[in-house]
């Protein structure tokens, strides 16, 4: 067995001694000529053999929101867009499913050639298209980062010849949506001291009433102003812009700002040079509040006032939770920091069609946070004796170099070539810091390291480095080649290294081929007025995925496993603690992709079908190992697992009559993906998704998705002693509780029995957006909708240690001998078993965005001194259907634990107006 | 960055074939601490190597809420205790004996003590290979097989045979053979002989307090016996003990388990835990224990004298108040505990002063040193093996010193049944909460009997064993069998 091979390398002795030597688009044409950028080049879409979304810049600047990313939910089909709600939030992307455990899920950001993860610094107003290349032919030219699909960004640029100011400013207000209804304070001692049994909550302990998701929550302020300045003489054109955003969060106190300047620049020198620049500055601050709270909130009872006068915090004995709002108003956690993204390249047409290029860019960032911990005193619990300040620093830089020559060859009128070969390096490295003390003195002024009191040992924390680092070089090549405008071929190499992997290990090859027939061009479907176009699609490529710590193979000393000796000697310690494999590899997906690009009607009806299938070969899965062989956590790190995601993507759009006053236009998407996990190679199913009280809801196994709810099935609820007695039972069970179904028909209830209901990922998303114009009115509407998932509502598993605040409709409906449920169990303090009465349907319909416009009528842009001038009002997430009673189905997280609400985020809407101006 | 400026003087389309620099450039030294970097900079490599390996005892797993389940609360002392709902994961399962291969307190003790064993196994062949004087080198290997044969002592006493590991596995067959139980005796024999090759440390440390010493040795090598019946070697090693004139009964027993009774005359060898910042102690070993809920709560209150234990101190046995806490009773330290905690009794030995002891930052690791093997279990030893072998008066002598420094009267027979039953019920009242209780009743052969006389549905034939963990029986390869009737 190979596993063990590398385990017995990996061990001690072994490895021990292995270690001592020591761009610019500018086409404004639509449909089948639009043009679109694919890896390092561009396309027309009619060219394309591959699966490539692609959302103009006008249409992010309709959702008032703060990446990109989050304005295509529901745009693209394939592209699945999970949102969190708290300010200066990233949202979580899943293109066509999910095809690693913990290897990373997130695809590929590429800015104007530049490689990142994040994307928060970059003004949604800045940018001229976003592109998402879907399946492997198109990402594989991105080698072995692209298995998670790739999102290309390309920002404006200026135009010779021309000039504008432009403004595009909203302001709004943003609010909590879809509150759950607590238990007030007789209901909430009612159901504990049910519950209890031990000790009573007694009338004279219910001091107040207090509703903790208001006290907490409050109405944020959100705006958002940018200016544009784009212009250019005959020798040159430029672009800059200005960026001021601010989000006031849900959460009192919360709130994050950024600042970006950009300045993108070109410069034509002679005939066959052009130079130029991009440049992204952005600067940005936020408030921190511990998202925690509501959670507290939702957990503190009810019966006492948040506060009692001002700046006196109400406590009550009855439990552990701590006064939400004190913790809110206590906590000082700012963060800020700032950003450099750029680069500088050169295009040199050489010869006809021979075109050379080099670009050089750079991303660099520095991150501080500061924590301020004060003293303060609510209850005996809940208090900080002496004051704190943490302060914080995340570090670091990444280059690329890419070098590119492009070479378009046409032979007679049939056979059209395009060629590209590269080279590229890239590195990236950071570091980061965290230093604390006691007893910095609380005024602002004060907060810096050197003013606390404590000595120094062992309150300063140093942790170097956290940040990942590393080199990756390759080497590129790409073919286009058409014939006779109707057959289309695309193949494309790249040869990857990575010094994240053992030398063995390092370089992997991923090609792809695509095929493209315009089926509209033969003479056995000639164009009609009801079919325009048709195009068949076939494609294969192979992509990896390298999100893994670097480092992952080393067999390294695990230190400050220290020992007290004596009068308190604390000496230090170490040892092997972990097993390594030193075979560490990159997952590899393979994937299938077949299309139909349409064209019905005049052009009235277009659309896109893609049947795909991915499988992703091992991938980073924690194998278990026995514990004789003594490993820290009894697992290790390896290649592991298959997982497939197969699926089904319809994209159809509609459009009115051009020549009417009333036009509307409208835009359907739908996504069928299902994931699997194949199997597990030396694994073990694993549980994932803990509700922090000693239970698990989800798991990952064979032949399920990845993050499967896996729980007892319940059978309604036993009502009287002699049914607990008739069936199998866990010890304990009283009337009033769940009957769990002994499945295996053992006679016990064990882990044994339970089942796997449905995952977080949903069998079906869709997308349909629509626009309508009249006269100078415009109107869009955009709804999101996800079927099929489910949601493990963790919150109400966690009465943990007792009298927490129960949801009013569970106690009003809990089993007593007078009220004999079904359905609710009994009032309870203890840990509940894991059971699908917690797994609810995810499923829900929303309106993402209602946008009303109006552009002003010649006179007013005259009397303005305006090209154009545009006032809105928008609604964004105006409304909600869904099944589920906790605050929001849309939960994102990690794939094997997403979709359980234990930490609650909940979900808000925001009412804006806004204005656009150009001059 | 300078490779950067090397590069960039290149033409574009030549760093195409710029092949010959493409080796060093991703060269990128993981920057993770690999054994050889961090002990070629440290003459302290077998030092830290052994130190890791009593990290180990600290463990939540090793040490702590597991722990006192399988050796106390599933034993007639204790019972699960705190509120009626909160099973402690599995503690209601172990005071109930409905636990299973399943419960998790077996796989965190079984986990917990075979990593300790690996990181014995470690240290004992890297330091082999470490140039050292072969004094020190000895040493520190006595050491490590010291803290192996005390691992392996408190797995052989939990679940019977278990594998046997006594070197790092390299090889396949090494591996596979991590899945094969050996015999109980094999086991024996292996804690014995690394007992025997920590007879040669020193008799007592004088600085590095909580080392392994050739004491600790020889008591566990009496205990060791004694779980063996091996009569003579037991009472051979305590009166090796005995007779060194080196260890005494502390005057009053209150003090054992507080501070001031750290390293007294009458410890052999003790864990040495600190509760000061930073802190190394037992993880939770306090909380778990201390009074729970109300103002005066002090922690989570499990584990929780039983009846039959507070019934079992005869009239005037100050070990009585020295190990049991009532609530409402002010302690030794003045602290007022509440008439109201959901408890009615606490377990003495577990609490850590606020006011009077060093306290430190948090209640997670305290101050409390537990004792695993003192004097007065000496003596209690030897009592035991002279009986066995005939010598009740020898065996009611030592007996009596262990009684009279309790406030009770001599006891005296002749009759060997009626001292054994003597020794035992001492031994309960003197080692009550030391982690002993259920594998003594194992040990006299009446568990069942005692348990199911205390109300526990305790299986003749299945629960003198605990069961191996589900979790190593599915890892197993089929080849590691759970013990009977589970």
């Amino acid at each position: 067995m190979n596993w063990k091979r590398s385990l017995i390398a990996a061990a001690f002795l072994t490895s021990a001694q292995a270690f001592s030597q020591t761009t610019q688009i500018d086409s404004s044409a639509e449909g089948i000529d639009e043009v679109v950028v694919v890896g390092y080049t561009k396309s027309t879409k009619k060219e394309l053999t591959g699966a490539v979304g692609s959302v103009k810049g006008a249409d992010l600047v309709k959702q008032p929101v703060l990446t990109a990313t989050q304005a295509i939910q529901g745009k693209l089909a394939g592209v699945q867009i999970t949102n969190f709600g708290a300010p200066g939030s990233a949202p979580t992307v899943r293109i066509r499913g999910t095809g690693s455990v913990i290897g990373g899920a997130e695809p590929l950001y590429v800015v104007d050639g530049i490689i990142t993860d994040d994307i928060r610094n970059i003004a949604t107003s800045d940018i001229v298209s976003v592109e998402v290349l879907k399946d492997a032919s198109s990402t594989a030219i991105y080698g072995v980062r692209a298995a998670n699909g790739v999102i290309l960004i390309t920002t404006k640029a200026g135009k010779r010849g021309t000039s504008s100011v432009s403004y595009d400013g909203f302001i709004g207000f943003k609010s909590l949506t879809n509150k759950v209804i607590m238990a007030g304070p007789n209901v909430y001692t009612d159901y504990s001291n049910e519950a209890a049994g031990t000790f009573a909550i007694t009338q004279d302990q219910i001091t107040g009433k207090t509703d903790w998701m208001d006290a907490i929550t409050r109405v944020g302020l959100q705006q958002n102003h940018s200016i544009a300045i784009t212009g250019g003489g005959e020798k040159n054109a430029s672009f800059f812009s200005v960026n001021y955003l601010k989000e006031e969060g849900i959460l009192k106190g919360n709130d994050y700002e950024r600042l970006t300047i950009r300045s993108n620049n070109d410069y034509y020198i002679g005939k066959i040079l052009k130079v130029g620049n991009t440049l992204n500055l952005s600067n940005y601050k936020s408030n921190n509040k511990p998202f925690s709270v509501f959670t507290q909130a939702y957990n503190a009872a009810p019966l006492y006032d948040a506060i009692i006068s001002p700046g006196v915090y109400g406590y009550t004995d009855v439990n552990n939770v701590g006064n939400p709002l004190a913790t809110l108003d206590y906590t000082n956690d700012q963060s800020f920091g700032f950003r450099m993204m750029g680069n500088v390249f050169a295009e040199l047409k050489l010869a006809k069609g021979l075109t050379l290029s080099s670009s050089y860019g750079t991303d660099i960032y520095d991150n501080n946070g500061q924590i301020y911990q004060t003293r303060y005193r609510v209850s005996a619990t809940q208090r900080y004796d002496t004051t704190t300040l943490t302060m914080s620093n995340n570090t670091g830089y990444r280059w690329v170099w890419n070098n590119l020559a492009f070479y378009d060859k046409n032979i007679n009128k049939d056979h059209k070539f395009k060629f590209l070969a590269g080279h590229t390096r890239e590195r990236y490295d950071g570091e980061m810091y965290a230093i604390s003390r006691d007893g910095v003195p609380s005024a602002p002024q004060y907060r810096y390291i050197n003013t606390g009191t404590s000595t120094i040992q062992g309150n300063i924390l140093y942790q170097r480095p956290v940040s990942d680092y590393g080199r990756r070089e390759s080497f590129l090549a790409k073919v286009n080649y058409t014939f006779a405008d109707k057959f289309f071929l695309s193949g494309s190499m790249r040869r990857d290294g990575s010094s994240k992997f053992p030398v063995q290990n390092r370089w992997g090859n991923f090609p792809s081929l695509g095929l493209g027939w315009e089926l509209t061009k033969e003479s056995f479907l000639r164009k009609s007025a009801n079919l325009n176009y048709l195009k068949l699609r076939a494609s294969w490529g192979k992509v990896g995925n390298d999100r893994i710590e670097p480092a992952e193979f080393v067999t390294l000393l695990s230190t400050g496993l220290n020992a007290v000796f004596g009068n308190g000697d604390l000496q230090n310690g170490s040892t092997i603690a972990e097993i390594k494999d030193p075979n560490l590899k990159w997952e590899v997906t393979s994937e299938y992709d077949f299309g139909v690009d349409y064209e019905l009607f005049r052009g009235r009806v277009t659309g896109t079908i893609d049947y795909y299938y991915k499988l992703t070969n091992g991938a980073l899965f924690n194998v278990p190992l026995s514990a004789g062989l003594g490993d820290n956590n009894n697992s290790m790190l390896t290649n592991a697992a298959d997982i497939s995601n197969t699926g089904v993507e319809v994209t159809v759009g509609y459009r009115s009559k051009q020549n009417k006053a009333l036009k509307w236009s409208t835009n359907l998407t739908a996504t069928f993906n299902r994931n699997r996990v194949e199997n597990l190679g030396l694994g073990r199913p694993t549980n994932y998704g803990s509700l922090n009280n000693g239970e698990f809801a989800t798991r990952v196994a064979a032949g399920q998705p990845i993050g499967v709810f896996w729980v007892y099935e319940t059978d309604g609820i036993f009502q009287n002693k002699d049914e607990v007695n008739a069936a199998p039972h866990l010890f304990g069970t009283q009337p009033g509780d769940f009957k769990l179904v002994d499945k295996n028909g053992d006679g016990q209830i064990t882990d044994l029995d339970r089942i796997y209901v449905g995952s977080h990922q949903p069998m079906v998303y869709l997308g349909w957006n629509s626009q309508f114009s009249w006269k100078n009115w415009d109107l869009n509407i955009d709804f999101f909708s996800n079927i099929g998932n489910k949601v493990f509502n963790g919150k109400k598993t966690v009465r943990y240690g007792g009298s927490y605040n129960v949801e009013y409709a569970v106690a009003q409906n809990r089993w007593t001998l007078q009220n004999p449920s079904n359905t609710v169990p009994r009032a309870y303090n203890g840990v509940p078993k894991p059971s699908d009465y917690y797994v609810e349907s995810g499923s829900y319909l929303r309106l993402n965005n209602f946008s009303l416009g109006y552009t002003a009528n010649e006179a007013l842009k005259t009397k303005w001194g305006a090209k154009s001038l545009r006032f809105y009002i928008t609604g964004q997430n105006l409304l909600t259907l869904k099944a589920y009673s906790g605050f929001t189905a849309e939960l994102p997280g990690a794939p094997p634990e997403a979709g359980i609400e234990l930490n609650i985020y909940p979900t808000s809407r925001t009412v804006l107006t806004g204005l656009q101006i150009q001059f | 960055m300078k490779s950067t400026i090397k590069f960039a003087s290149f033409a574009s389309v030549l760093a195409l074939t710029s092949v010959s620099c493409k080796k060093n450039f991703l060269d990128e030294p993981p920057r993770v601490q690999t054994v050889n970097d961090y002990f070629s900079t440290t003459n302290q490599a077998a030092r830290e190597m052994v130190n890791a390996i009593y990290n180990k005892l600290y463990a939540w797993e090793t040490h702590s809420f597991s722990w006192m389940g399988m050796t106390e609360i599933a034993s007639d002392n204790s019972e699960k205790g705190s509120d009626p709902g909160d099973t402690g994961a599995d503690k209601d399962q172990l005071d109930g004996y409905f636990f299973s291969p399943t419960s998790i307190s077996f796989g965190e003790v079984w986990n917990s003590n075979f990593e300790g064993i690996a990181r014995a196994n470690k240290a004992i062949e890297y330091i082999g290979k470490l140039d050292l004087p072969s004094a020190e080198k000895d040493r520190w290997i006595a050491e490590s097989r010291f803290l192996r044969g005390y691992f392996y002592f408190n797995l052989v006493r939990s679940f019977g045979g278990v594998p046997k590991i006594d070197k790092v596995p390299l090889t396949e067959e090494e591996i596979s053979n991590t899945y094969v139980r050996a015999s109980a005796d094999e086991i024996w024999d292996l804690i014995e002989s690394d007992f025997q090759v920590a007879l040669s440390l020193p008799s007592t440390q004088l600085v590095d307090l909580g080392r392994g010493t050739s004491d600790a040795a020889r008591a566990f090598l009496a205990k060791s016996a004694l779980y063996r019946k091996n009569w003579s070697s037991t009472l051979a090693y305590c009166d090796d003990l005995i007779n060194s004139g080196r260890y005494e009964l502390m005057a009053d027993y209150s003090h054992i388990w507080r501070e001031i009774g750290e390293f007294s005359k009458e410890s052999i060898w003790e864990i040495n835990c600190k509760g000061t910042d930073p802190q190394k102690g037992i993880i939770g070993y306090f909380v778990v224990q201390a009074p729970r809920s109300g103002a005066r709560g002090l922690g989570w209150g499990f584990n929780t004298p039983s009846l039959d234990l507070v019934n079992a101190y005869e009239p005037g046995d100050v070990r009585k108040d020295a190990t049991i806490i009532t609530s409402g009773q002010s302690l030794w330290d003045g602290w007022e505990t509440d008439p109201n905690h959901p408890n009615k009794y606490y377990n003495y030995k577990a609490y850590v002063s606020r006011i009077a002891e060093s306290w430190g930052k948090g209640d997670n690791e305290t101050t409390k040193n537990l004792r695993v093997i003192r004097y007065a279990e000496v003596l209690l030893m030897a009592a035991e093996a002279e009986n066995e072998l005939g010598n009740s008066s020898k065996a009611c002598d030592y007996l009596n010193i262990v009684r009279k420094r309790a406030g009770l009267s001599d006891f005296t027979s002749s009759d060997q049944s009626a001292v054994r039953e003597a020794i035992w019920k001492e031994r309960r009242v003197e080692l009550a909460f030391e982690h002993d209780r259920t594998f003594d009743l194992r040990r006299q052969g009446r568990i069942g009997q005692v348990m199911r006389a205390h109300g526990k549905p305790f299986v003749d034939g299945k629960h003198e064993l605990f069961p191996i963990p589900q979790r190593q029986i599915d890892l197993g390869e089929g080849k590691l069998i759970q013990n009977p009737g589970y």
